[in-house]
């Protein structure tokens, strides 16, 4: 750290871009221009305007107080995920990439059998035997991504376990855990920040993908998949509903994955 | 040869554990089947003989091998919901899926060598920034709203196609094939950017290896030394992208389909989840799981053809 | 006239100091069947000046003024086109790492007849076949056979710069230019490159421009030598004569500088 990096036109852009979706979704935590869940039906349908900027649904909903809303849980389940599988994965990571061995060996092929299926067929299966519910969606996706933490991480520890201020830090008498998570924890950040965002980016997609399926978040509530799938019925009469959910989508996933570039670009 | 054996042998067991662990995940579901098909108030002997019907009363490991047995053969149960054989269910939904798997995959290939080529190559700064931000933005755009916008489009703007209204492969193959192409095209997007996106990365990365110097130094022109020296080092990570990106869009169809109402597997896997129909499910992901590992396997045995080095291992 | 001539010539890199010359005005000559060796500390501007020769220079990097060339051809004059017909066919470079020179993911036959397939469309499989094991038998390789259906990683250095040397010298070229080929090699197999090398100019007549940093070798292979310093020639002479009684500052602590105290034995 210390080290003054250059800041890039992706970290730029896709800071601004994350920073701007940040402040919609906190607002919309306290206050949305509209009830989310209040029905209008005088202003159903309606395409969008100043008053609604983009538009009302079926129940003359506020698309865009809804889309608001539905990215804020997306936001949370997404950060959630992230979070229970960063932080199981560098425990695994590190212990696996510290001490090695046969544990070493056995747990990383089983990361690499998970990795190889796409994460939303594990997470169907899981929730078709949990059932369907938040906390159900954030546990499998948060275990789902585990592995991909966890080989990061791995990778990092064995690689620094071997390097001299290491060695002698441990001849110093530092006892393992202060080695682990105050030695080597801190080498990890760079890899593991656009892993985060990656990580991030792929759980905003798997919960939408889920809602969007019926499986994930149940309505009333919003949610950007959900609402999508909604808007499918509507294509005809509210085209409006359909860009509104799917653009805060594609602005969300664009915003993190620029940031990912640009964070990647400025550690070369 | 031998590696051929190995890795099949490999592969085998691979299976036998995923399969394994397939049916035991779907042992533990809490709720008993029987209570799904016949009701909370069904009297006792009735759900004893359902269970016995349905097999339920016999050890899990037993329940596995003969599970196994009659999968093979080609038995994949009976479904909950319609007390029908999983077999004959899938038997019309699955060439759907299989068609729209081939028929994206194929684009992906297709489209994004060539391209994933030529990003390699550009040498302006600015268009090769150009393709980079192009590329961030095509792989933000989830499948299933490439879907939707492209419905919106073409079908209910343009009125090429009518969303909705799948046209049955055994109806009409070229009427099937061309339904399919926005549905295929959807899925392959963002599987497009990401491959064309790993390429460019790999050939320049491998523009600066020296034996590209070696055969400039021969007089051989750069067009001639991209295909003939670089492409197929660079190919080599591409390929085991490539198998993943088969995968992802395998498992892609199961919510393509619900966009473009396309009567595939994925349909079924996703209504039979909403009924806890086990069998059902449990076929599909076991079908889904093989044909991962499978393209898992073809992948690893063209990167031991291209790349002679791993032939030690 | 000579087969290669370098008058005056200076290059400028785009990214150094606008006074700073990584090759400063060096003009010499070579005839046809010399061996000229090129010696100097690393950064000092030989490899450079090979490059220069050899059109491998990439104009986007660095700026060029003098001139070169080979049986009378002017190579800064040379379009791209023009250039891919003279490089690997009258003149031949081979690098100083064997191992990454190859392409990992083909073999040595096809490699080593890579030249053939460029300059002479014409030959049929078997011709080059002949032509390439021809070559490796010249480059003093043993089993050519053997290592024609080997891939690079299944050689050792030795051999894969054996290999190396044969690719350069299928198309029987005028001009070999060695840069650094033994720095990465066993000693014993050092010694055994140069006699071959030696064997190939005294057989064809094909001139060599030796460039290396290590006296022994250049001594042991090279007629007369040419000592760089800074990207100027400092001396230039008849090699015996050059480090028996060095004349310039520099060389003399080049020659110093040597394990074997300065002595040289053929």
């Amino acid at each position: 750290m210390g080290k003054k990096k250059k800041i890039n036109g992706y970290l730029l852009t896709g800071g601004i871009l994350s920073a701007l979706l940040t402040a919609v979704i906190v607002t919309g935590f306290f206050w949305t221009p509209y009830s989310t869940t209040a029905m209008n039906a005088k202003e159903k349908m309606q395409p969008p305007s100043l008053a609604h900027f983009f538009g009302t649904d079926n129940f003359g909903r506020d698309v865009f107080s809804r889309v608001m809303q539905g990215a804020g849980t997306s936001f949370l389940i997404a950060i959630l995920v992230v979070l229970i599988g960063c932080s199981a994965g560098i425990l695994i990571g590190s212990l696996c990439g510290y001490f090695g061995g046969t544990a070493d060996l056995i747990l990383m092929r089983i990361c690499d059998t998970i990795t190889a299926f796409p994460a939303i067929l594990l997470a169907l299966v899981i929730i078709s035997i949990a059932g369907s519910n938040v906390s159900n969606i954030i546990l499998a996706l948060g275990i789902l991504f585990i592995p991909s933490f966890a080989r990061v991480v791995r990778i990092q520890y064995a690689g620094i376990r071997d390097l001299n201020y290491i060695k002698s830090a441990r001849l110093a008498g530092v006892g393992t855990g202060r080695i682990l998570y105050s030695h080597i924890l801190p080498n990890t950040i760079p890899i593991l920040v656009p892993a985060m965002t990656i990580g991030f980016n792929n759980a905003v997609l798997a919960e939408a993908s889920m809602s969007f399926l019926g499986i994930g978040i149940q309505p009333p509530q919003a949610s950007l998949g959900s609402m999508l799938k909604d808007s499918q019925n509507y294509l005809t009469s509210a085209p409006w509903y359909a860009l509104g959910s799917g653009f805060m989508i594609v602005l969300m996933i664009l915003a993190f994955s620029l940031l990912s570039e640009g964070f990647q670009q400025s550690n070369r | 040869m031998k590696l051929v054996l190995k890795k099949t042998a490999s592969l085998i067991i691979t299976l036998f554990i995923v399969s394994l662990l397939a049916f035991l995940a779907f042992q533990i579901i809490p709720g008993d089947p029987t209570t799904k098909i016949l009701g909370t108030n069904a009297s006792p002997e009735k759900v004893q003989a359902l269970r016995a019907q349905l097999g339920l009363d016999r050890p899990v490991l037993l329940r596995y091998w003969d599970w196994l047995v009659s999968f093979l053969k080609g038995d994949f149960g009976t479904s909950y919901n319609y007390l029908r054989p999983v077999g004959s269910l899938l038997a019309d939904k699955l060439p759907v899926t299989i068609a729209l798997t081939l028929l994206s995959f194929v684009m992906t290939v297709v489209i994004s060598i060539p391209l994933g080529i030529l990003a390699g190559r550009v040498r302006s700064q600015a268009a090769d920034h150009a393709g980079v931000v192009l590329n961030q933005v095509i792989m933000a755009v989830p499948p299933f709203f490439f879907g939707i916008l492209s419905c919106y489009l073409f079908g209910i703007v343009l009125k090429w196609f009518q969303p909705g209204n799948y046209i049955s492969l055994s109806d009409s193959v070229a009427g099937g094939i061309s339904y399919l192409l926005l549905p295929a095209l959807s899925l392959a997007l963002p599987r497009i950017a990401m491959t064309v996106r790993m390429l460019r990365g790999s050939i320049r990365e491998e523009l600066t290896h020296n034996y590209v110097y070696t055969a400039q130094a021969r007089g051989m022109s750069p067009g001639k030394i991209l295909i003939r020296h670089v492409l197929k080092n660079a190919m080599i990570p591409v390929v085991t992208f490539l198998a993943v990106s088969a995968a992802e869009i395998m498992t892609g169809t199961i919510i393509i389909e619900q966009v473009f109402t396309i009567p595939g597997i994925g349909r079924l896997l996703v209504s039979s989840i909403g009924n806890r129909d086990f069998p059902v499910v449990q076929a599909i992901v076991v079908l889904l799981a093989a044909w991962i590992m499978i393209v898992n396997f073809i992948a690893d045995m063209l990167n031991h053809w291209m790349d002679p080095r791993l032939a030690g291992m | 006239m000579s087969l290669l001539e370098v008058n005056n010539l200076r290059v400028h890199f785009h990214d150094a100091a606008p006074d700073r010359f990584a090759v400063d005005g060096v003009s010499f000559s070579m005839e046809k069947g010399d061996i000229l060796g090129l010696v100097g500390e690393s950064g000092t501007g030989k490899t450079v000046t090979s490059m220069c020769i050899a059109g491998l220079l990439p104009r986007w990097k660095a700026d060029t003024e003098g001139s070169i060339t080979l049986d009378g051809t002017e190579i800064f004059d040379c379009t791209q086109e023009e250039l891919n017909k003279i490089l690997g066919r009258e003149m031949s470079v081979v690098f100083q790492e064997p191992m990454t020179s190859f392409n990992p993911v083909y073999r040595i036959g096809r490699q080593v007849g890579e030249s053939l397939y460029v300059h002479e469309r014409g030959l049929s499989r078997a011709e080059k076949k002949d032509r390439v094991l021809k070559a490796m038998k010249k480059a003093g390789l043993q089993e050519p056979q053997e290592v024609y259906r080997k891939y690079p990683h299944e050689l050792s250095g030795g051999m894969l710069q054996r290999a190396m040397i044969a690719a350069a010298i299928v198309t029987s070229p005028k001009l070999l230019i060695a840069d650094e080929i033994t720095t990465a090699l066993d000693v014993t197999i050092q010694a055994r490159i140069l006699d071959q090398l030696k064997k190939l100019n005294r057989e064809s007549g094909m001139a060599i421009l030796f460039i290396s940093h290590d006296l022994h070798v250049v001594n042991r292979l090279c007629k007369s030598v040419i000592v760089m310093q800074r990207g100027k020639i400092v001396e230039s002479g008849r090699t015996e004569d050059v480090f028996s009684s060095p004349q310039h500052a520099y060389t003399k602590q080049l020659v110093a500088a040597i394990p074997s105290r300065g002595r040289f034995d053929e």
